[in-house]
């Protein structure tokens, strides 16, 4: 787990929350774009 | 099945108390643990059960803690005081029978990792585990949430001075934990599990750079920066002492390519 830290590769982990949810997590593109509304 | 959730009324508690409500949950069978329960109005008018509950005040916790399962949230007291916090609730738990306790975590969680708060989710974790009660962990990445309250700081300052270097992150948002949170309060089968929350890529803070100018139509482009820029910039622009917090937990890591851990 650390090493996968350390190479930035991260985006393997997230199948938990897949796996939890039934869901892809959300990304920062669509994140940003949903708040931007906000300022 | 009754719920407890410590921190009901924080950031994250209130996300994942709406995302259990959300899935249907009644509302009767949520209880919002707070230390301050005229804080928690808005959930008691919607039947949410309050109580007081205080990491530091055993007492309370045991009072609070009469129900089935406890979603444990960490504060942001200093490594030390945490561990006692958590040795706190879990004592409380076993004497009010609680039969299952959940902890929002951090990914870094591994005795080698030289991140500031190690020490205390390492202790946390092996404590839930010599508990004798049912336990999850749910390993959470860094907040999305504060880069994008930062933006219009961002788009000021042309750049996001964080301190990363090159280093990587899979940046997620308080919803997509509080939405997992909720499916493990709410299911089971979760037993003796730890789950790790990301985003669903890893980015440097020159691509969020670049997502940043994009979706605004602003330019701002990746410049190095180093922790007191970091600081610094965060006094200017008023960002949440959350948010400085954690990434000056960071500064200094990302040199080594170690921007997480």
């Amino acid at each position: 787990m650390y090493r996968t830290i350390r190479e930035g590769h991260l985006d393997v982990v997230s199948k938990d929350l897949n796996t939890l949810t039934g869901q892809s997590a959300e990304g920062f593109t669509s994140y940003l774009t949903r708040r931007l509304e906000e300022f | 099945m009754a719920m407890g959730i410590m921190g009901a009324t924080g950031e994250l508690g209130h996300r994942t108390v709406e995302a259990i409500l959300a899935r249907g949950t009644a509302a009767e069978q949520v209880i919002a643990a707070v230390r301050t329960p005229s804080s928690a109005a808005d959930l008691l008018a919607r039947d949410v059960e309050v109580r007081a509950a205080d990491y530091d005040d055993p007492d309370s916790l045991k009072t609070a803690f009469a129900c089935d399962r406890v979603l444990l949230i960490p504060t942001s007291a200093p490594s030390s005081l945490r561990a006692r916090q958590y040795d706190n609730a879990i004592a409380a738990a076993s004497a009010a029978a609680v039969r299952h306790l959940v902890h929002y975590g951090f990914v870094p969680t591994m005795v080698e990792s030289p991140f500031q708060i190690t020490p205390f989710l390492l202790s946390a974790e092996s404590a839930l585990r010599m508990s004798g009660l049912a336990w999850t962990v749910l390993r959470n990445s860094v907040f999305m949430d504060p880069i994008v309250d930062w933006v219009p700081a961002i788009v000021k300052m042309k750049t996001i001075p964080l301190p990363t270097g090159n280093g990587r992150c899979a940046y997620i948002t308080r919803d997509d934990i509080a939405r997992a949170a909720a499916v493990v309060m709410t299911t089971s089968g979760h037993e003796e599990k730890v789950y790790n929350l990301t985003g669903p890529k890893a980015l440097t803070t020159a691509q969020l750079c670049g997502v940043v100018a994009k979706v605004t139509g602003k330019p701002v482009k990746p410049k190095p920066a180093s922790g007191f820029d970091y600081v610094e910039a965060c006094r200017a622009s008023g960002v949440s002492t959350e948010a400085t917090r954690c990434a000056c937990l960071c500064t200094g890591r990302s040199a080594r390519g170690t921007w997480m851990s």
